[in-house]
Parts: structure tokens; C-alpha cells; sequence
């Protein structure tokens, strides 16, 4: 068990250490690359967004990396439903 | 709505609801302190510090957990739900102070790294009466992380609306984490009952409201309209609708909001783009539809936010024949323009 929990705070760290340097870049250079609000927002709004980045680094890189420019549309059922053709 | 991200859109309201949040928990955690200390007279600061950070938290998440089903029963309780992430990341940040105080305090005087501790510290999971409750409050604070993170619009509109509410539903695995946390832990050393009441009332209270806004929101679902041969309809007569409201109905999986206003009939999505807010319980103002949430705003006829903003929900065709309201069920993509039905002759108005 002993080891089980320290891969598991090694895994824990590494992967916000990893996020962090990630999110800090991503709020730099990333945020409006994949979302067409983000130019021109502020630094308070940068900040607030790094620990989120933090946790959902891969997210956020795998979109950055495919040159996503906007986010994804929302689905529900009447959206899905008025793509339909009748 | 904004057309650029700031950190916080601070408007006068956010500013009177944030004063007396800060003012309410200033004034607990003042009391707690002189209270624990008079009737805890050997309690140390941080224990009494650690203890009323915690209850703090665990009491506000009571308060954010009841605020939903209350808006949902009372329309009274709205203005509690406009700013409630502002609940849900204070609650974070006292829970964050309640771990890490209770990590320094029992934790990080050893060799043993302070985040194995928590789940080396105490070995016996095999034990109800001495199962290690601090690994319980560990998850349930990674839980509260990651949606006080995503509190932000930014990632609102990047996750977009479902995958945030899906994602903001695992309040409920906190909680019941948190339950445990306090079961297990706090009340096993309580020699009073007071704690185990409280405890009790607090879920009482969540799960009661919770159970009483399903019911009601499944009455309003459970009515089936009847269907004509064109395919349109029947929502009810025109007077049903009060001037400048709507009346819902399940369509197509999905609630659609009928409006009317300026003696026409329009019909919406129910479910506003910006936090999904139920655009039927909102108002027209100015001649838009308005979400009670937030204030997001849409054309009635077109289900398009009024220029700059791009914010779009579904239309749907409308008609009024004989004084009753009919909507063909199949949507028009977000923001299409939906002639209006005319209503021929006066309305008797209702009652709001």
C-alpha cells in the first residue's frame, strides 16, 4: 500500500507541475489562439484562469495543438434536432 | 455578457452579495472562535482555526446545495442563485484553509511526505469506528478544486454549458464525501449530540428541496401537448401566456419557452447558452427575452443576442388559430429568424 500511495503523489505532483508550467504558458500565448473572446482580455482574467488550465492542461493543449480557433458549439436536443435534415 | 474575459464582472449587486457573504463568514468564524475557546478552554488557535474553517465550508455548501431547488420552488430565491460561483469558490478557499491547516498541523512534522501521510497516517480502512477520514476530505477537496477552477466564463464557454453542468454536478460526490469526512471523523471524538443533529437537519434540508423541485419539474415535463396533422402543437390559450412571459412545454426532448409580447407569439429553446438558465422563467425586457439567471438576453423572434454579443438558442414555428397557441416541434437552428404568430383581437390578461 505504501508504495501504491507514493506512485500515487508522485504521479499527483508531477501532473501539476507539468499543468502549471503549461498553464502559465497557455495564458501567454495559448488562451486566444482557441477562443476568440480571449484577445484583448485582461490580466486579472489570466490569472483567474491558470489553475483551471492547471487541472485540465491535456484538454486545453490538445486544442491549442490542433490550431482550434473557437470553442465547440453546445449540444442539446433541440440543437442536435435543428441540424437534422426532416 | 461581455465580448472580452475580465477576472470578475463586478456589478453593484455582486459588490452588496459578496459584502455580506464576507461579512456573514467574518462574523462566524469570530464567533466560532470565541465560543470554541470558552467552552474548549484547552483547544489550541489552530485547532479551533482548522474547526472553523471547516464547519464554514461544510455549512456553505449546505447554503449553495439548497439555493438551486429553492429558486426552483420560490421565484423569490433567484437573486441568491445571480451570483452563486462566488459561493462555490469562497467555499473552496475555506476548505483549502481547513486542509491545509490540517495538513501542517497533522501532517508535516514527520519523515513521511505530508500527502502520503494523509493516507498512510491511519492504516485501518478495515474499521468503521477508526477508518481514516482525512482521505475522504482529500478527494472531496480535489472535487471542489476543480470546479472552483472552472468557475470562470471562460471555461463555460470552452467546455460549453453540458460538459460544465455535468462536470459542476460532482458537487454531489464532494458532499457525500464530505458526509463521510464529518461522519467519520469529527462526530466519532463528539461527546455532544448537537454536531450529529445539525448534520442531520443540513441533510435533511438538501435532500427534501432536491426531492420537491424533481417533483415539480416533472409535473411541468409530464404534460404531453396534443399533436395536429401539420404537425404543430397546441399549448394553450393565448391568455395563458401573461404579457411579457411565457408559458413551457416539453418539445422534442427539450423544454421550448413560448413568449408572448407586443400582441404576437414567439417560441425559444428553453435553455439559455450562457449556464443553461431557463429562459421561460425569465422576463422580456426591452423588448428581449431575458434568462432570470444572469440576464443573458435574446430576440424573440430570431433567438439571437442583440448585437455585439453572438450568443444564439433555437427557434421555433408559432401560429395562433382560435385563441390557442400551436408550436411545430421541429427546431430551426440557433438564431433563425421565426415570423411571429399575430394575435387577432385583445387578450384577457392574467395575473402574474
Amino acid at each position: 500500500m505504501t508504495a501504491a500511495v507514493h506512485i500515487f503523489v508522485w504521479a499527483f505532483t508531477a501532473y501539476l507541475a507539468a499543468g502549471f508550467v503549461f498553464a502559465v504558458l497557455f495564458v501567454i500565448f495559448g488562451a486566444q489562439r482557441i477562443d476568440s473572446q480571449a484577445p484583448g482580455s485582461t490580466l486579472g482574467f489570466r490569472a483567474i484562469v491558470i489553475p483551471g488550465a492547471t487541472a485540465l492542461w491535456p484538454l486545453l493543449l490538445a486544442r491549442w495543438t490542433r490550431g482550434v480557433g473557437d470553442p465547440p458549439g453546445e449540444r442539446n436536443a433541440h440543437r442536435n434536432s435543428s441540424l437534422r435534415e426532416v | 455578457m461581455s465580448l472580452h474575459y475580465v477576472a470578475v464582472g463586478w456589478n453593484r449587486q455582486k459588490k452588496i452579495y459578496d459584502s455580506i457573504l464576507a461579512g456573514s463568514l467574518t462574523l462566524y468564524l469570530a464567533l466560532f472562535a470565541l465560543l470554541g475557546s470558552l467552552v474548549h478552554p484547552n483547544a489550541t488557535i489552530e485547532t479551533l482555526l482548522i474547526r472553523g474553517f471547516g464547519t464554514a465550508a461544510f455549512l456553505l455548501l449546505h447554503v449553495i446545495l439548497c439555493i438551486g431547488p429553492l429558486a426552483r420552488l420560490d421565484r423569490r430565491f433567484l437573486p441568491l442563485l445571480y451570483n452563486r460561483r462566488h459561493l462555490g469558490v469562497t467555499m473552496f478557499l475555506l476548505a483549502l484553509t481547513h486542509g491545509v491547516f490540517s495538513i501542517v498541523q497533522f501532517h508535516a512534522q514527520g519523515d513521511e511526505n505530508p500527502l502520503a501521510s494523509i493516507f498512510l497516517a491511519n492504516r485501518r480502512y478495515a474499521s468503521l469506528a477508526d477508518f481514516p477520514f482525512q482521505p475522504l476530505g482529500f478527494f472531496a477537496l480535489l472535487i471542489l478544486f476543480l470546479m472552483a477552477s472552472t468557475s470562470h466564463d471562460f471555461w463555460l464557454r470552452n467546455l460549453t454549458a453540458p460538459v460544465w453542468k455535468r462536470l459542476h454536478m460532482m458537487v454531489y460526490a464532494a458532499y457525500g464525501l464530505l458526509v463521510a469526512h464529518v461522519t467519520l471523523g469529527a462526530l466519532q471524538s463528539e461527546r455532544s449530540p448537537v454536531l450529529a443533529v445539525l448534520l442531520g437537519i443540513g441533510m435533511a434540508c438538501v435532500l427534501s428541496l432536491h426531492l420537491a423541485a424533481a417533483a415539480k419539474e416533472r409535473r411541468v415535463d409530464e404534460r404531453q401537448p396534443a399533436t395536429g396533422g401539420d404537425g404543430f402543437v397546441e399549448v394553450c390559450a393565448v391568455e395563458k401566456i401573461p404579457l411579457n412571459r411565457a408559458v413551457t412545454v416539453s418539445l422534442g426532448g427539450e423544454r421550448v419557452a413560448v413568449f408572448r409580447y407586443d400582441g404576437k407569439v414567439s417560441a425559444l429553446s428553453n435553455v439559455c447558452q450562457h449556464q443553461n438558465g431557463p429562459l421561460g422563467e425569465g422576463r422580456i425586457v426591452d423588448g428581449c427575452v431575458t434568462c432570470p439567471w444572469h440576464g443573458y438576453q435574446y430576440l424573440p423572434d430570431c433567438g439571437a443576442a442583440p448585437p455585439p454579443f453572438t450568443e444564439k438558442v433555437p427557434t421555433f414555428r408559432t401560429r395562433v388559430v382560435d385563441g390557442k397557441v400551436y408550436v411545430h416541434p421541429k427546431p430551426f437552428p440557433a438564431g433563425t429568424r421565426c415570423e411571429p404568430a399575430r394575435i387577432d383581437g385583445n387578450v384577457q390578461e392574467v395575473a402574474v
